[in-house]
């Protein structure tokens, strides 16, 4: 009897051990017991390349979330300057074909069809997930690259958890949050609010380059709350105000200070509804964009801008067929409506709706299984249908196959429709059709894993001279791309020793079918690392990237090619008292001279020093 | 064999030497690698800082890129080169994103001053004054004055519509003071901002005459030649050349039938223009000459003509795109290529220097 309880122990013990063990393996995946708002996500993540940033690398790149994706992703990260204007370049993919999704919802600009990277603070939240690859079915136009998560957590249980993060760096930057966060059995709340500024003036004397009127700030203020009214009923509540100006560097001493502001508003109301075999979660949205642009930052009747409002009505049903399969009806009605001052764009509105069925099946043992169609109706122009079908196959314990296909689309721009003049009212979407096969080897401490993808771009849209001589926008291009991406991922804990490591590189050939040139801005070569050691009170760590020659024209001129350059960043810190942090960051030690667009270098060496409390 | 082949190296170089010494005695000083030959305006794209300057010599075989970093410590030109104009051995660059025009010598194109000049346009020269033209498209349209020798700012004369073209005729600066502009509603058509030209004393610096041009068109450019200013006018299908006494305000024109032209351009006592196909035409100054079509360059798919110049009895033209290096096309007055080039991002402009 004895030794029988005692084996039951033995193995409790070890499961416990093993899943503690795999609990730590990687901070990166114990996303599985916090509820992200976004209900969609874990379930993408099992047929689709995901990485998470969990919030311990965000503080380590609290200065912008360029930083966090160009040292946690293999995205090349097109930056103006830093704190300045900044787009990605995902898979070989433009800046609108990445899709920004903040808690589910895709919050590209209307009027660009791209996000701002720096005018998305990092800090805001728990988790910054990078999903590799289309998925326009779920999260809507211009998913085609991938798409960049912003997550915020609504716990249950939690207790009482505050943080207060403050950090100094070179050129007169400082980057703050102070976070609090309470839950018990019925209720959660969440507080965040960061704040970020610098004046920026730093200089690369090699190239005569001053980061001239760089200034930059940001508040970003965050609140989430939830209830669960019974066990079958919740309602959450996230919102986001944020307030930004960036000015923008001048390339000579003589030029004409301009900048920018950015205000946004993002409200979501959910109401999950849960029985036996139906589940139901119903979203309300309500998102406001704002911009000013100062072509003479001196006069105010220099200004130029925009506004738009969204207004998203969601319904997500599952419907469990049997235990392991199901029906997901996603449901979307979305209303826009946009004005625009001292900016020739025509005041547009648009209804658009859409329909997406999703069949899940785990009836086999390793193998799930996915099948996804959508079909978006967009007032005033045609959109396509999309399809998405994955699987998840474990070959064996130690060995897991992801495969997935998809088609994708972009739409059109407000800018590319409606701009006056080269607007074009009779295009089509952007659509992409992609395959992509990932391998996953876990091997004690080791994952090694291999993604490899096609991707096709039809319909590319692009702003060219007409007969006239005039820009406009027209449906003309055509891209292919193809890469491959293998990772090394190490992590060991051992009594008070804990190491974790990765390297990820990245091969893209994306290749415009006219020209037969790789797109510019499209690194061939991109590799990237992160090592920390802890040990007890103790963490150093370091990250670090290198990208290949990258041309930033069309015709992968010599003269308009940009430098490769590896740059390393690292930090130590220390825990003090209990909760009590501190840390030195160096970026670029090397002391490298690098920029990442043509006109507009990055800093070298610079400095930072943090303060982390944590009660 | 070394010794043999270093004597026949050393023969042929005095060979060299001889043949230059016998040129300088027939020809002026050479004053710099870049005397002769044509000068090329890089324009660079916005915001890159790209803007640069090649050259490229008088037999066409060689061209020499980046001229201004490679004499000057590496040191960018600065963003979008708007134009060069030259005054004795000066050649002033206007790079109007940077604010700020450069002065070189323009045989060795090392630099020798600088000076501010917000959203810089066109330049001129008269008496002790250099003139620039700005404008920002919203709310600046001037002429800026500075002092020829000191480059210090004299005065400003704004105006209320444009501020575009710059030149002199004679001891007169004739400014283009409207151009186009857009409807303030939609579908915010792009409509003539005015039809006006106007004199500045240069004595004075005062403004001397507005002269009001007669068709609906937008002037899209001016010249200086022969003693008068040219304006070329275009309507949606028809263009004017105008003839412009500046002393009386007077002018005659001619109506170019059927032509959208632009980039109005003289040499050799003629007047030449291209259209918006491509072609390239060629005609008197006199009012009463008709136009002749010379030949139609061969376009790049989705390119445009940028920039055109006749020099020499050739046809320099420009195809750019900047999504690339531009086009460079070098044809006889016939229509005959003479020759291809690879140049810089957006080449705006030939000079003979």
């Amino acid at each position: 009897m004895l030794s029988e309880e005692r084996q039951i122990m033995k193995k409790l013990v070890f499961a416990l051990f093993f899943l503690l063990l795999l609990n730590q393996f990687s901070a990166q995946e114990t996303l599985i017991d916090s509820v992200l708002i976004d209900n969609q996500y874990k379930k993408t993540s099992k047929t689709a390349k995901i990485e998470n940033i969990n919030s311990d690398k965000i503080l380590q790149n609290s200065t912008s979330l360029s930083d966090l994706l160009r040292f946690q992703s293999n995205i090349y990260i097109k930056e103006n300057g830093r704190g300045a204007t900044s787009s990605p370049s995902f898979r070989g993919t433009t800046a609108q074909q990445t899709a920004f999704v903040w808690n589910g919802i895709n919050i590209n600009s209307v009027f660009l069809g791209q996000s701002d990277i720096n005018t998305l603070s990092p800090q805001s939240y728990e988790n910054v997930g990078v999903k590799y690859g289309g998925g326009s079915v779920v999260y809507g136009s211009g998913a085609i690259g991938g798409s960049i998560h912003l997550n915020n957590v609504l716990d249950f249980n939690k207790g009482f958890h505050g943080s207060l993060f403050s950090e100094y760096s070179s050129f007169t930057t400082i980057n703050s949050l102070a976070s609090a966060k309470f839950s018990d059995e019925n209720f959660s709340f969440n507080f965040n609010f960061n704040h970020s500024q610098s004046e920026n003036e730093y200089e690369v004397e090699e190239k005569y380059y001053k980061n001239r009127n760089g200034a930059y700030q940001s508040s970003a203020f965050n609140l989430g709350m939830a209830y669960k009214i019974s066990p079958n009923n919740e309602i959450y509540w996230q919102t986001q105000l944020y307030d930004g100006v960036q000015n923008y560097a001048l390339l000579s001493e003589f030029s004409t200070p301009t900048k920018y502001e950015t205000q946004n508003f993002r409200s979501l109301f959910g109401w999950k509804l849960k029985d036996r075999k139906i589940s139901n979660e119903f979203k309300l949205a309500y998102l406001t964009d704002d911009y000013q642009y100062f072509s003479n930052s001196a006069k105010n009747d220099s200004q130029s801008g925009g506004a738009s409002e969204q207004y998203i009505l969601k319904s997500d049903f599952n419907y469990q067929l049997t235990q392991k399969s199901s029906f997901n009806t996603i449901l979307e009605y979305n209303y826009l409506t946009s004005e625009s001052f001292k900016t020739q764009r025509l005041p547009a509105n648009r209804n658009q709706g859409s329909i997406a069925v999703l069949y899940r099946n785990n009836e086999l043992k390793n193998l799930f299984l996915e099948l996804g169609v959508k079909k978006d109706f967009v007032e005033d122009f045609s959109s396509p249908y999309l399809f998405s079908v994955g699987a998840n196959y474990e070959v064996k314990p130690w060995y897991q196959i992801k495969f997935n296909l998809s088609k994708n689309f972009r739409a059109p721009s407000f800018n590319d429709l409606y701009w006056v003049q080269g607007g074009n009212l009779n295009l089509k979407a952007e659509t992409s059709k992609q395959a992509e096969l990932s391998q996953i080897i876990k091997l004690k401490n080791w994952k090694f894993s291999v993604t490899s993808y096609f991707m096709d771009i039809k319909d590319m849209i692009r702003w060219l001279p007409n007969i006239t001589g005039m820009y406009e926008a027209s449906n003309t291009d055509r891209v292919k791309s193809w890469g491959l991406e293998p990772q090394i991922r190490y992590n060991y804990i051992k009594n008070n020793h804990q190491v974790e490591t990765q390297i990820s590189y990245s091969y893209t050939q994306s290749t415009d079918q006219k020209l037969k040139k790789q797109l510019p801005y499209v690194p061939f070569h991109n590799l990237n690392g992160y090592f920390s050691y802890r040990y007890k009170k103790y963490q150093i760590f370091a990250q670090g990237i290198w990208n290949g020659k990258i041309f930033s024209d069309s015709e992968e001129s010599e003269k308009s090619a940009l430098e490769s350059f590896a740059v390393i960043n690292g930090g130590i810190s220390v825990e003090i008292i209990r909760g009590t942090k501190i840390g030195i960051k160096v970026n670029n030690i090397t002391d490298k001279v690098y920029r990442t667009v043509y006109g507009y270098y990055m800093p070298k060496r610079n400095f930072a020093v943090n303060l982390n409390l944590n009660f | 064999m070394k010794i043999r082949k270093l004597l026949a190296g050393f023969f042929a170089a005095s060979l060299l030497l001889t043949t230059a010494c016998k040129d300088d005695e027939i020809f002026e000083d050479v004053k710099g690698a870049y005397q002769g030959g044509i000068l090329m305006g890089v324009e660079g794209g916005f915001n890159k800082n790209q803007a640069e300057v090649s050259y490229l010599s008088s037999d066409l075989s060689t061209l020499s890129e980046n001229i201004f970093a490679s004499n000057n410590d590496n040191q960018p030109l600065g963003d979008v080169l708007q134009t060069i104009a030259f005054k004795d051995d000066k050649a002033y660059l206007v790079v109007n994103n940077s604010n700020k025009v450069e002065v070189v010598d323009r045989y060795t194109f090392k630099k020798t001053a600088t000076f501010q000049a917000e959203q810089a346009r066109g330049i001129a020269f008269a008496g002790n004054y250099v003139y620039v033209t700005s404008n920002d498209f919203f709310s600046t349209y001037e002429v800026n004055v500075y002092n020829a020798a000191t480059f210090a700012p004299v005065k400003k004369l704004s105006f209320d519509r444009y501020a575009e073209k710059i030149v002199n005729v004679g001891d007169q600066i004739v400014v283009q003071t409207d151009g186009s502009t857009y409807e303030m509603t939609p579908p915010y058509n792009e409509i003539p901002s005015g039809h006006t030209i106007t004199t500045i004393n240069s004595a004075s610096n005062t403004v001397d005459k507005t002269i009001t041009l007669t068709d609906n068109g937008i002037i899209n450019d001016m010249i200086s030649a022969n003693g008068f200013a040219y304006v070329l006018s275009t309507e949606n299908t028809d263009s004017y050349i105008y003839e412009v006494n500046t002393r009386t305000g007077t002018f005659t024109s001619s109506k170019l039938s059927g032509i959208r032209a632009s980039k109005l351009r003289f040499a050799d006592n003629k007047l030449y223009f291209a259209d918006s196909d491509g072609n390239i035409y060629s005609k008197g100054t006199a009012a009463n000459t008709t136009a002749t079509k010379l030949f139609k360059y061969t376009k790049t798919a989705g390119l445009y003509l940028y920039g055109l110049n006749i020099i020499d009895d050739k046809v320099y033209i420009s195809d750019v795109n900047f999504n690339g290096p531009s086009k460079v096309m070098i044809y006889s007055l016939q229509g005959s290529l003479i020759k291809t080039l690879s140049a810089g991002i957006g080449v705006n402009a030939f000079y003979k220097n």
